[in-house]
């Protein structure tokens, strides 16, 4: 096995670098990745699994949205980024008459705008130098802040008795995943982009995510963790 | 005959020089009594008082007097076939002027006159001209008629909301008046169904929703187990307001358990002190320090 290892080493050592960046490529400085993920709230976890997420909104999962942007401390063994992100999830579905009525006519929502502060790690070595290996592996870790509120019939954010129905959620999340570098597959074209508008680099990627969105394990909030063990999401990425 | 033709060919560019040339502008005209810029059915037959007001402004050329005529063509053909081009006044103004029809004759008049009496449904618009009779120049303004109510609609019953009723309805056919103007809106009528009798119209007004296909809206501000009646009407462009939709429709607003409320039944969330911004500023506070550190390092 060292065996084998050390001979593809050599032989990847040994191919002209056609794909190495370019010496003339600009300098990197930061990325923005803009992505969509599934995700559904682990509300309902503290009853049990089935509980008013599940009456109002039913089983399905929606989607969140999210842009990210991140500087770059270091890009000359990987790229180690900090960044900032900001997302938009919503789920509609209908209030409940009383006494077990059923479905109401009124529309109610929550709505989550989750931020966070992340500290990204790329391995691109093997990437910028060889076109054949346009992979690159990738970790991240985040601290996260949902910030929500539910909306009632009218519209507005909803109330029970004194308490309303709008708050935040803090937590942490840890994150892995494989990003394809674009440029591979026209490394001319992606030379034409940095030229003139920049971006050193485009990704295509994908990670899983387990987070822990729950104040850190307080026992007066609900828990916006995904309700998968791993969360799903994937988007494209530039890197300036 | 070549002593002729002398003669046509200088007399000839004698008669171009004397032909006087047009002179284009623009007139606006509008009405005073709700300046909507639509004549409706009341303004019409005068239970609104209306008066026309109308202002042109020639372009260089034009010297007067000025003949303002209204007509139910655009040219305001003095032998109009479907209606009547009346002479309004004249008036002795510079190029650019504002006339009253300072005969003083209202909407109702001036539109009698044209369409003739009762504002028939089929008068759609009263155009207005001002002929400037020093180079004979005609310029056409225009305001719409708007003189036939819409069908009332009809009223489903409405579906309860917390302190609120969910009302629908279809849009009413056949005709009212002879007419059938298209509904440009709604209005729903609504009260507390103890204190409305039940053979009067409802007069309280609790909706104006605009759209012509506009089958919906939603009541506010009612009490939860209070039944309310419900009536709509539809309403024209220029305000003609259909009969009331019957049957009267009733809908009791109750309480509904949205999902925040659903949840604090049981639920450990508090909820309203995490919120605001504290966090967010906190995330972003830090980009700047990154910065600084990356800075120092090079």
């Amino acid at each position: 096995m060292i065996r084998k290892v050390l001979i593809c080493s050599m032989l990847a050592a040994a191919i002209p670098a056609a794909a190495e960046e370019s010496k003339y490529a600009s300098r990197r400085w930061g990325t923005v990745e803009l992505s969509a993920g599934i995700y559904r709230p682990k509300i309902d976890s503290e009853f049990g699994g089935s509980g008013p997420f599940s009456t109002t909104f039913g089983s399905g999962r929606g989607v969140m949205f999210r842009a990210d942007f991140a500087y770059s401390l270091l890009v000359s063994y990987g790229t180690l980024d900090l960044g900032i992100g900001a997302g938009y999830t919503q789920r509609t579905g209908k209030g409940q008459l009383p006494d077990g009525g059923g479905p109401s006519a009124d529309e109610t929502s929550i709505k989550i705008i989750p931020v966070r502060l992340t500290l990204t790690y790329r391995y691109d070595v093997l990437a910028l130098r060889y076109r054949w290996l346009p992979l690159v592996p990738f970790g991240r870790v985040s601290l996260d802040r949902y910030n929500w509120w539910v909306t009632n019939g009218s519209g507005d954010t909803a109330k029970a008795g004194s308490r309303s129905g709008r708050g935040a959620t803090n937590g942490y999340s840890f994150s892995g995943g494989l990003a394809l570098l674009l440029d591979s597959l026209d490394p001319t074209l992606a030379r034409d982009m940095d030229r003139n508008s920049g971006i050193n680099h485009t990704y295509l990627f994908a990670e899983f995510t387990k987070s822990y969105i729950k104040d850190f394990g307080s026992s007066s909030s609900w828990d916006l963790s995904d309700d998968r063990k791993l969360a799903f999401s994937g988007g494209l990425m530039f890197q300036f | 005959m070549a002593k002729r033709l002398l003669a046509i060919l200088l007399v000839a560019p004698s008669i171009a020089l004397a032909q006087t040339t047009t002179v284009s502008g623009v007139v606006t005209v509008a009405e005073n009594a709700d300046q909507d810029k639509v004549i409706n059915v009341a303004e019409c037959l005068n239970q609104t008082q209306d008066n026309l007001q109308v202002s042109w402004t020639f372009n260089a050329g034009a010297a007067g007097p000025f003949t303002v005529l209204a007509s139910d063509q655009s040219a305001c053909p003095q032998s109009s076939t479907t209606g009547g081009t009346i002479t309004a006044t004249t008036v002795t103004m510079g190029p650019s002027g504002t006339n009253n029809f300072a005969d003083t004759q209202t909407v109702a008049t001036r539109i009698a006159s044209v369409f003739g009496a009762n504002c028939p449904s089929t008068a759609t618009t009263l155009f207005v001209c001002v002929i400037d009779t020093a180079t004979n120049s005609i310029i056409t303004g225009s305001i719409l008629l708007d003189l036939a109510a819409p069908p009332a609609p009809v009223a489903n019953t409405p579906t309860p909301g917390d302190g609120a009723l969910n009302v629908s309805w279809s849009q009413g056919s056949g005709s009212v008046d002879g007419g059938t103007g298209a509904a440009n809106g709604f209005r729903v009528y609504c009260d507390e169904r103890a204190n409305v009798p039940d053979d009067a119209a409802l007069t309280r007004k609790c909706a104006d929703v605009s759209g012509q296909g506009t089958t919906d809206t939603r009541i506010e501000g009612l009490r939860n187990g209070t039944e309310y009646a419900v009536e709509v009407t539809a309403v024209t462009q220029g305000g003609n307001e259909s009969p009331h939709s019957t049957p009267r429709v009733f809908g009791t607003p109750v309480e509904i358990d949205d999902f925040w409320r659903l949840y604090r039944e049981t639920g450990r969330e508090q909820g309203g002190c995490a919120a605001g911004a504290g966090g967010l500023v906190a995330l972003l506070a830090l980009a700047p320090l990154a910065w600084r550190w990356r800075r120092r390092r090079s």
